[in-house]
């Protein structure tokens, strides 16, 4: 005996008529308790969590004061107006982000949506990338602000500091090269639900390598050269 | 959404909410991971309706928002979009609607078993073609040619058959 699709076609019809017949009969449980409680609640829902909005506002208002007060010392001003643009950056790639996610229109056909989502995927994993490489160099300039808005003292007028500085900023950016071949050379064996695997995927590019080979696939099922 | 289109979507919704749950079917094996899903897919068509125009039935529109949806679960993405969806305290009714996967017959697990073998493309594929939708229409909600669609089921029955046969005969696959 061997089984085919069209006779397991005729099951499926069978069991999808009871279905269609058993949902039928809760109608008003619908009308009287699922419609009302969404009406508002879809609409008022921004792109960006309150929480997470309210803290880069902060933030860049908190620099943009430290900026505002600290113009005539040209190193805490160019470090803090460094700081400022990496987070306005970040913020605004992930609002756009999140924008551009919840702003999806998932009544399109899957191939023309799968592709757009996992372009969002790519230019997710890019930004992250960025951010995380760009973060290794600026870490430490809040730390010279907050000495410098507590204190008063200007880290950058000492000069054991300056070379610290720049120590900091060499090694920041000497990171960057290195911990793309510390994910790529050992990335893969960490865990694979581990939060520094999922960075390591991330920077080293194979996260961007899959959803490239996904987006592949996607344009061959779209081919009609099969 | 003002009220008359409410009452427009509620009674479509109502019309073609088993889609969701075949989808589900299709996608989930778990019960309440289809349960989780059933629920995104209708916030999603929910959300949606404002830019449904008509151009194509509602029904070929529901079946691209719930497969949409479901593929992205499917993908990994489904934590991403349900972060864009207002799922706080929401109460449904669905849990004693889904039955459709558990009355299963011999027939179904094995539907379910090859089913489960399937990308999240193919499944769309197999499932609309289950559902008795023509090639021209499956087109329509993959995003892809008849012809495509034509060729492409030719292709997955024979090898459903294929694995049909290793399910009966698993000694001949060792051979």
């Amino acid at each position: 005996m061997s089984l085919t699709l069209e006779e397991l076609r005729s099951e499926w019809a069978d069991r999808s008529r009871r279905l269609d017949e058993r949902l039928q009969l809760s109608l008003h449980v619908l009308r009287d308790d699922w419609i009302d409680r969404q009406r508002e609640r879809v609409w008022k829902l921004g792109p960006f969590g309150t929480f997470s909005m309210a803290m880069w506002i902060t933030t860049a208002v908190l620099i943009g004061l430290f900026l505002s007060t600290h113009v005539d010392e040209p190193e805490l001003f160019v470090a803090a107006l460094v700081l400022e643009v990496w987070t306005l950056a970040t913020g605004i790639a992930h609002v756009y982000q999140k924008q551009a996610l919840h702003d999806l229109d998932f009544g399109l056909p899957l191939l023309e949506l799968q592709e757009r989502i996992e372009s969002l995927r790519i230019a997710r994993i890019r930004s992250f990338n960025l951010a995380f490489l760009t973060g290794q160099i600026v870490w430490w300039i809040p730390f010279v602000m907050v000495v410098a808005g507590t204190f008063g003292e200007n880290l950058y007028s000492w000069p054991q500091f300056r070379v610290y500085a720049a120590w900091n900023i060499a090694l920041g950016i000497a990171i960057i090269p290195f911990a793309i071949w510390l994910s790529r050379r050992y990335g893969e064996q960490l865990s694979r639900s581990s939060v520094v695997r999922t960075i390591a995927d991330s920077i080293a590019g194979r996260d961007i390598a899959a959803a490239q080979e996904v987006l592949e696939k996607l344009r061959r099922f779209g081919s009609d050269a099969i | 959404m003002n009220p008359s289109d409410e009452t427009r979507f509620l009674a479509l919704y109502h019309e073609h909410r088993a889609i969701l749950y075949k989808v589900a079917f299709g996608y989930c094996r778990n019960r309440e991971d289809r349960v989780d899903l059933v629920q995104d897919m209708s916030i999603q068509l929910w959300r949606s309706f404002g830019r449904y125009d008509g151009r194509v039935k509602f029904s070929t529109w529901a079946y691209r928002v719930a497969m949409n949806v479901a593929i992205s679960h499917f993908r990994g993405e489904g934590r991403r979009v349900r972060d864009t969806l207002p799922l706080d305290d929401l109460a449904y009714e669905l849990p004693a609607d889904d039955t459709f996967g558990e009355e299963a017959s011999d027939n179904m697990r094995v539907l379910r078993h090859l089913i489960d073998g399937l990308d999240a493309l193919n499944r769309a594929l197999v499932l609309l073609y289950l559902e008795g939708h023509a090639s021209e229409e499956i087109a329509e909600i993959i995003g892809i040619s008849p012809a495509n669609v034509t060729t492409r089921i030719n292709r997955l029955k024979s090898e459903l058959q294929r694995r049909f046969a290793r399910l009966e005969n698993p000694q001949e696959t060792t051979l």
